[in-house]
């Protein structure tokens, strides 16, 4: 995966991690799908909601989680009965033929799964297009969610997107500066800042803010570029040359507006990288809200710095976006974590942790431009995967009708 | 892009070997094309097949574009077409799988995917 994707050789082994406790959940799921049984209004009749399957799902995932994002989608998909058509993206083919492999060797019908390699233009239109395919489920960029979205909704399919996002970390005066600093690092330069939850964006109080994007600096100028396959590297390579060209774009776009560049901004030396699609870790500080830079999803090494002067100030700058995937404060105040929780404007919040690290068994998702409303993980996707039905069963011996029809006979 | 050169028929020994290749992440990194480059195909109707167009793109390690992992179908809506066909039987089948049978399948992936993590050299 690594030699396909790029990211370092840990966070392989945690992507695989990732699809391995997926799967597991997905099969203990298996003995669930709960449905409800209730009271029926009327005597001697039972009325219940179970799943059913929808039939084929279509499903076309990303580069930057090669194994973990399309278990996120098939794995739910498949436990509750549906037969899926996969797309992985054209980055990373490989990983996607070897996940193939191994639904096979578990035993999986050869007809309930099938691989379709190619582009999003090609095969990916084609799966979205395609009468007899239901569901979509995507995760991309928002650009083309839309595209997706829009074929959806004239086709009546069923769709869970999942797309951009403008993730910001919040540190308050009265933060853990050390615990601080190894969170954003991890969380901006980890997977090349290739993750949908990466940080982007660092919103840092007056009262910490020179001290701490000094020392942050000063370690991200200390991180080793390179191959992920060889020991002691922190950032791998970026995807491929297109994203080479947005990076450098932006870097240019921030650089226009009047941000201060402080570190990176530009490929780097060494004939050992050269062939590579390598980025230095890059930060801006003197960004303000409503720049591009501190706006429009980059999806790469660079992350804005935005000085606040109060945790209100804070929220507003966080809320700012058309994105609302994830957030994270690190504060020893419980009242302000806590207010945290609720007024920050995306799917999920960390506390005292980075914008990255979601667990499989809860939803993961994001609010306003970032999604549609469904969430991947945990046990909602599983609604997403299957159908709602309702049974009734009337053991009566008479005709007895529900209230909706035998309102006369109701006292008010 | 690339035309059609050689098809891999992998087998269930030779599909394991590549399974525990992947998820223990490859081999040492080493210079480009250390290993001769494969042509992979979709997995359409329970086998793996070529693409209808017979095009193929090459797959590169972003680390060092000199060095192509393998070359994969470029699929179109002829290839999509011939997965729903087959698609549609497969649901027939597995939607009347039990949910905790059909769960099972799923443990077993997880299984051999610790399987395959535990014997890498890593």
């Amino acid at each position: 995966m690594t030699r396909e994707m790029g990211k370092p050789l840990a966070e392989t082994r945690g992507d695989v991690q990732e699809g391995i406790d997926t799967a597991y959940y997905a099969s203990s799921e298996g003995r669930r799908l709960f449905g409800h049984t209730v009271p029926s209004e009327l005597r001697n009749k039972w009325a219940m909601s179970f799943r059913r399957p929808i039939g084929i799902a279509g499903i076309v995932t990303p580069f930057n989680f090669p194994l973990a994002i399309p278990t996120w989608k098939m794995f739910p998909a498949l436990v509750c009965g549906n037969a899926c058509v996969f797309k992985p993206a054209e980055d990373v083919p490989h990983t996607g033929h070897v996940l193939v492999e191994v639904l096979l060797e578990a035993g999986l019908p050869p007809e309930v799964i099938q691989l379709v390699h190619g582009v999003g233009e090609a095969a990916g239109a084609a799966i979205v297009n395609h009468p007899s395919i239901p569901v979509i489920s995507f995760t991309g960029s928002t650009d083309t969610g839309r595209v997706v979205g829009e074929v959806c909704g004239r086709m009546h399919k069923r769709l869970s997107l999942e797309m951009g996002g403008k993730n910001a970390m919040i540190v308050l005066d009265d933060a853990d500066l050390d615990l601080a600093l190894e969170g954003v690092l991890w969380g901006a330069f980890g997977t090349t800042g290739q993750r949908c939850t990466a940080t982007s964006r660092l919103i840092v109080q007056d009262g910490v803010h020179d001290e701490f994007v000094s020392r942050l600096v000063q370690r991200a100028r200390a991180m080793k570029l390179g191959d992920g396959r060889k020991p002691g590297t922190d950032v791998g390579p970026l995807i491929n040359q297109d994203s080479v060209a947005k990076v450098e774009r932006y870097i240019d776009i921030g650089q226009k507006e009047g941000a201060d560049l402080l570190c990176g901004g530009r490929r780097p030396d060494g004939s050992a990288l050269d062939h590579g699609y390598f980025f230095e870790p890059t930060i801006f500080a003197r960004v303000r809200a409503g720049m591009r830079l501190e706006q429009e999803e980059i999806f790469g090494p660079v992350l804005s710095v935005i000085r606040v002067r109060t945790p209100d100030e804070a929220f507003v700058v966080n809320n700012d976006v058309r994105y609302g995937l994830s957030s994270s404060v690190y504060t020893r105040d419980v009242n302000v974590a806590m207010r945290a929780m609720n007024e920050l404007d995306t799917g999920i919040t960390y506390i005292n942790a980075p914008t990255i690290g979601a667990e499989a068994h809860l939803p993961f998702g994001g609010v306003k431009q970032t999604g549609n409303g469904h969430r991947e993980g945990g046990w909602e996707v599983y609604e997403f995967f299957s159908e709602t039905k309702v049974g009734y069963l009337d053991f009566s011996g008479a005709l007895q009708r529900a209230q909706i029809d035998n309102y006369l006979g109701t006292p008010d | 892009m690339f035309s059609r050169s050689n098809q891999t028929t992998a087998g269930a020994g030779a599909a394991r070997a590549n399974i525990t290749r992947a998820l223990s992440d490859d081999s040492e990194a080493s210079g480009p094309n250390y290993e001769t480059m494969k042509t992979f195909d979709n997995f359409i109707g329970g086998k793996w097949v070529p693409p209808v167009s017979g095009e193929y793109f090459a797959n590169q390690n972003p680390a060092d574009a000199r060095d192509t992992i393998g070359r994969f179908p470029m699929s179109g809506s002829a290839d999509v077409d011939l997965a729903v066909e087959s698609a549609k039987r497969g649901f027939e089948e597995w939607r009347h799988t039990p949910a905790p049978a059909r769960g099972d399948v799923l443990r077993r992936v997880g299984d051999i995917c610790r399987r395959a993590r535990k014997t890498s050299p890593i």
